[in-house]
């Protein structure tokens, strides 16, 4: 299976934060979300990724070619969306049509003034008269009408409602229909990740906590409820984090280690998040 | 760098019209009175100015993010600003060349000298404050650029008055100040072109260190 984005070891340095570590695989054809609370790392793991900035170890390949070697050819499969429009306020969608099409050989402009039109965007209005929703859109459609291939979306969904989030994510698992199409995109809002993601990546404190299958996450954490005496009975080695309440206590559990006479429910990636930075502190 | 080009223009599409009523007006009143001094000030804001707020609004989206991922490299998107300052620059001489056919009242070696004193000193202007703003940000380096700009003047008047205060008789010989009159324009000319080149160089360098 070929990969889309491999990140191996990677380090960058910062006066006050250190991303140690980090090692990501997706492969070719799927979705993968990226959380972590605010400064985890996710955005910065990003800038390397997209050569935005350099590392200080480690490397990123996107589809194969390291990212600071990436040609202006490789570089068109690659689509970003950030979490702000990139394109200045004064501009609106047809003169962005009109520079774009100057810059990346294979834009596609009837695909991306379709788009633009499709999602209700005013081509007189500059961008700084867009709502942060059409700006998301405005963005997307961007991304998407050059032929890329792999798609980096950094919290492109936060701050919007539920209605464009959902018509986004709708977009992405169309992007994904094509086996050759990847997305990585970084989100605080688990649920529209558990919604289309097929992987889901935590960082917590530039550290990868883990990257595995949507499936495997399932099967490997739990939400343990007990009584505090049936807890201090289970081994520690089953329990990532807990908290204590004033009748019982709630844990994260191993799912698979837990063994059987406990109920455990599923864990939401919330509560994973929840428990690994929260709890984790204590 | 056409289609960054084309960005720049589009997003300062305003800002170009005002630049370019107020260029053609003082032109107009140049060729009229013969007075072009007021014109000749516009060269210098057109080629400066236009570039830096064509950074301002870059800093003010996340644009310079975006581009490293944009099939164009990191040195062209720099020379870029540059290309814009020229083109503004070019825009300045062609209304001042169709001007002076237009009109009859203007010495033909005073205006040649004047033209190119102008272009000249805009092509300066912008090489100094480019590498700023580039390091500094649009916003942190107006400062900066003032201090920049204002120091070649403050170090040639504070000497000055330094060696008059302290009773010094610098004399520097007759034959060097005519080499410097006569090829006065020539070598205004040629410096400016080197710290055009050497500003590119710095501009990019700078550039390419810039983590987003």
């Amino acid at each position: 299976m070929e990969n889309a984005i491999e990140i191996k070891g990677l380090c960058k340095n910062w006066p006050s934060f250190r991303l140690k570590n980090v090692d990501i695989t997706l492969p070719k054809g799927y979705i993968m979300g990226f959380i972590g609370a605010n400064g985890a790392g996710k955005s910065t793991t990003i800038s390397l990724l997209t050569g935005r900035a350099k590392a200080d170890g480690g490397s990123c390949k996107i589809d194969g070619v390291p990212a600071e070697a990436l040609s202006p050819r490789q570089k068109e499969d690659i689509g970003l969306v950030l979490d702000e429009c990139p394109f200045p306020e004064t501009l609106n969608y047809k003169e962005i049509d009109k520079f774009m099409k100057n810059i990346y050989s294979r834009w596609d402009s009837a695909k991306f003034l379709a788009d633009c039109t499709a999602f209700g965007l005013n081509p007189k209005q500059p961008v700084s008269k867009y709502s942060k929703g059409m700006k998301m859109k405005l963005s997307i459609a961007a991304a998407t009408c050059h032929g890329a291939k792999t798609l980096i979306l950094d919290e492109a969904t936060s701050g919007l409602d539920p209605v464009i989030r959902d018509e986004i994510l709708d977009m992405l698992l169309d992007f994904v229909q094509d086996e050759e199409n990847s997305v990585f995109m970084s989100s605080h809002i688990t649920s529209d990740l558990e919604k289309v993601c097929d992987y889901i990546t935590f960082i917590n404190n530039g550290r990868i906590v883990f990257s595995m299958t949507k499936d495997e996450v399932d099967t490997t954490y739990g939400m343990l409820r007990c009584s505090a005496e049936e807890f201090e009975k289970i081994d520690k080695s089953r329990i990532v984090h807990s908290r204590k309440n004033a009748y019982s206590v709630d844990a994260l559990v191993y799912k698979n280690k837990i063994g059987p006479g406990h109920i455990v429910d599923k864990a939401s990636l919330e509560d994973i998040m929840l428990y690994y930075v929260k709890e984790g502190k204590h | 760098m056409k289609g960054l080009l084309l960005k720049d223009i589009y997003t300062l599409k305003a800002t170009l019209r005002i630049y370019a009523v107020m260029i053609i007006i003082y032109r107009i009143i140049g060729a009229e009175t013969g007075n072009t001094s007021l014109l000749y000030t516009f060269f210098v804001l057109a080629c400066a100015i236009i570039p830096m707020t064509a950074i301002a609004y870059d800093d003010r989206c996340t644009w310079n993010s975006y581009t490293a991922s944009l099939p164009v490299s990191r040195t062209k998107v720099a020379l870029s600003k540059y290309v814009l300052g020229l083109l503004s620059l070019a825009f300045c001489i062609v209304c001042d060349v169709s001007a002076f056919f237009l009109s009859d009242k203007i010495n033909p070696a005073e205006f040649t000298a004047a033209l190119i004193s102008a272009s000249c000193t805009a092509v300066i202007y912008m090489s100094f404050t480019i590498p700023v703003v580039y390091k500094l940000g649009a916003e942190k380096s107006r400062i900066a650029i003032l201090v920049v700009m204002l120091l070649p003047a403050a170090v040639i008047f504070g000497g000055m008055y330094i060696a008059v205060k302290a009773g010094w008789h610098i004399t520097v010989p007759e034959q060097i100040i005519e080499n410097i009159l006569r090829n006065g324009l020539l070598i205004f000319s040629a410096a400016s072109i080197l710290i055009l080149i050497a500003s590119m160089a710095v501009s990019v360098s700078i550039y390419k260190k810039r983590d987003f």
